[in-house]
């Protein structure tokens, strides 16, 4: 099974964040996110996602 | 004007008048029904997009606001680790990044800090691969042990992970995409070699000995976690609707009449149809992982803007499952796609995933 986890498999940042940021134990550190936090990254994420979408459907080639 | 005419022209004006009195009403009964047909079509398609959003969200109600692990068999892992004194609460204003010492204290913005990336058994600490790659290069991946458990941490300068500046770079998605890899990457390789309970992103300490007073502190929720998640794996299995079971049938009609009539109640019984299927398909392909699972978790499904792909996420499901028995996830998942693919339906198995949806925030448990 450990052969499956290769390093740098495609993983979809979206997948990743959902489970990074809502996933996982929070320990009372010195420094956390908070929620707003974590609404911020989602922010950005929906506009980056939204903008390469519009852009494909433009037929804007991406870099 | 003669006096004739002046009678003749009020006559034609009176019977004009009573004939557009006459057009309007008929005007105003064709507005009011094409009106009327208008405004059930739109709520048609309101309606439609709530039920299939109920559809997706049926196989769990999920209390808001907050996240809720759901936990479907009794003994296994729920991390509840309190906080061992109260948590300040964010300041208004600043609110993001908060300083989380529990007496006020500033969080310096110069000198090191501790990046945790997970927990491990300390008796295995020793098989996490060396050399990893951590979320800043000031420094390597080390180990800090306290009693039974060790955590995965990394130094990192306070001047870029300060409350300050972390709470910037969390606006710039290249940077958290770079850190999330990185811990990821972090955690994926841990979890290869022992088993791990993963911290959410960005939990940071000021001090080593801070890390080791949370071990101690944690050290039966921790432990209790450990024992729950051994030899276990968590899955993700999206189902997404065909697109045209949502294709959002907003195309401009220009036809009027009975045909548009006749179109839109065909078009409605085709999307009651494809709502049943969608609805039946999230629910089975749930059911079914769920039965086999040791855990099983929805999460509200993505939304289209989120992942991005031009269909309907169904469900968005995260299932526990032994090591030993993953081949009977891998045949249920083949089983369920040649059942639904050939329906339109697409059914995405990921992972394996650190554990990240079967222990349980603690932020959540105190709310």
């Amino acid at each position: 099974m450990s052969t499956e986890i290769a390093t740098g498999r495609d993983i979809a940042l979206i997948d990743l964040l959902d489970r990074l940021l809502h996933g996982g134990v929070v320990l009372a550190g010195d420094i956390t996110l908070a929620v707003a936090d974590i609404d911020l990254v989602y922010v950005g994420l929906r506009a980056l996602i939204s903008s390469v979408a519009t852009a494909e459907e433009n037929g804007v080639p991406l870099p | 004007m003669p006096e004739a005419d002046d009678a003749r022209l009020a006559r034609l004006k009176a019977l004009l008048a009573a004939s557009a009195a006459e057009d309007a009403a008929a005007l105003l009964a064709e507005a009011r029904d094409a009106a009327r047909e208008e405004a059930r079509s739109i709520l048609q398609d309101v309606w439609r997009e709530a039920l299939l959003e109920a559809a997706a969200a049926a196989v769990e109600p999920r209390p808001p606001p907050e996240r809720r692990r759901v936990r479907q068999e009794e003994g296994t892992a729920v991390v509840e680790p309190q906080p061992p004194e109260p948590r300040s609460v964010p300041q208004e204003g600043t609110a993001a990044v908060g300083p989380r010492p529990t007496e006020p204290r500033s969080v310096p913005q110069e000198g090191t800090a501790w990046w945790a990336y997970c927990v491990v058994p300390a008796a295995e600490a020793d098989r996490v691969p060396p050399n990893l790659d951590s979320v800043d290069p000031s420094g390597p991946v080390e180990i800090v042990t306290c009693g039974e458990l060790a955590a995965v941490v990394s130094r990192v300068p306070l001047s870029e992970y300060g409350d300050e500046r972390l709470r910037e770079h969390l606006e710039d998605l290249a940077w958290v995409e770079r850190v999330a890899r990185a811990h990821e990457e972090v955690l994926e390789a841990a979890m290869s070699a022992t088993t791990i309970v993963p911290l959410r992103l960005c939990t940071i300490y000021l001090s080593r000995d801070r890390v080791e007073a949370l071990l101690e502190d944690q050290a039966p929720g921790l432990a209790a976690a450990l024992a729950e998640l051994r030899g276990r794996t968590e899955w993700g299995v999206k189902v997404f609707a065909p697109a045209a079971a949502v294709a959002a049938s907003a195309s401009t009609e220009v036809a009027g009449g009975s045909a548009y009539i006749e179109r839109k109640r065909s078009e409605r019984a085709a999307r009651e149809e494809a709502h049943q299927r969608t609805n039946e398909c999230a629910q089975d392909v749930h059911a079914r992982l769920e039965r086999e699972a040791v855990a099983a978790c929805v999460n509200p499904p993505q939304r289209r803007e989120a992942h991005g792909r031009d269909a309907q996420m169904l469900l968005n499901g995260s299932y526990l499952f032994d090591d030993e028995r993953r081949s009977v996830l891998e045949s249920i998942v083949e089983a369920l796609a040649g059942e639904y693919e050939p329906l339109g339906f697409s059914i995405e198995l990921t992972g394996p995933w650190p554990p990240y949806n079967f222990v349980l925030p603690s932020a959540s448990a105190l709310s």
